[in-house]
């Protein structure tokens, strides 16, 4: 799975809540991040199996149309932890080795 | 604000309301369309895209569909593709099973059709009809019809594949 911004923020939001369900325009909303990004990463972690997919009960909606849910597998639960940290691990790595211009911090 | 301006001329507030009639109200609509088109016939995600834009505030809308149709474009347009493709390949293989494994319509029907009629006579007449040996021959021409048709098919489609073969690959030789 390639770590790109907006996958470590999808997969953040997902980790922040594990036992959620998350659905497509509430998590695009929660991470700020556009639709046309948001529904590729979570077919690449339905791919990965990172998330399972859910249908809400037609029943329940009181008459909107059905949405689709985003649920972490454990599979994804562990996984994804390595790739945020392993993100996270990276960032400070690089920051570390940045020093600020002109010597002051 | 003079009010009586506006309705002094028309065009500019007409243009107006059916300016924002059309960029929140008709455009998202075609858009969202046209982006769950560009995703194969069965894909969840036609479903889940058209019950999160019923989520999606009027405001935001355009750009949400916007946002959605570059997706579909880039993502989902491959995967209608192949599966068109996947579907044609689908149904050509099941038309040559239709072609080359069952008889024909026509040879059918004529072969049942005299069938029953031997039947309903033989019960009739209790096999006694000078008619019955014209049936049976029929009958009998009928399978040898029909058999020999599929043979012809049979033959027709070895030589299509043989030349398709020599086609693909210039190497090919015949046994």
């Amino acid at each position: 799975m390639r770590r790109t911004e907006t996958a470590l923020r999808v997969a953040d939001e997902f980790l922040s809540r594990p036992g959620d369900k998350h659905w497509g325009y509430e998590t695009s909303k929660a991470t700020g991040i556009r639709s046309g990004s948001l529904y590729p990463i979570l077919t690449r972690f339905l791919d990965a199996e990172w998330i399972t997919d859910g249908w809400e009960d037609p029943a329940a909606t009181g008459g909107r149309p059905p949405r689709r849910y985003y649920e972490l597998t454990d599979r994804g639960r562990a996984e994804m932890g390595g790739f945020v940290a392993g993100a996270r691990i990276q960032a400070s790595a690089i920051r570390s080795r940045l020093r600020p211009l002109g010597g002051t911090a | 604000m003079n009010v009586h301006l506006l309705f002094a001329h028309p065009w500019t507030w007409i243009t107006g309301v059916l300016l924002v009639a059309l960029v929140h109200g008709v455009a998202p609509q075609l858009l969202l369309r046209l982006a769950l088109a560009c995703y194969p016939r069965r894909d969840p995600r036609r479903r889940e895209l058209r019950a999160d834009y019923a989520a999606v505030p009027v405001k935001e809308r355009p750009r949400w569909v916007l946002d959605v149709l570059t997706a579909g474009l880039l993502d989902g347009l491959h995967l209608r593709v192949r599966d068109v493709r996947r579907r044609r390949k689908a149904d050509s293989n099941l038309q040559k099973l239709i072609d080359f494994n069952l008889l024909d319509k026509p040879t059918q029907r004529a072969f049942f059709g005299m069938l029953l009629l031997l039947g309903v006579e033989g019960m009739v007449f209790g096999f006694v009809t000078p008619n019955l040996w014209t049936d049976a021959a029929s009958m009998i021409t009928c399978m040898l019809m029909a058999g020999l048709l599929y043979r012809l098919r049979l033959l027709t489609r070895r030589a299509d594949e043989r030349a398709d073969a020599r086609r693909t690959d210039p190497a090919h030789h015949d046994e």
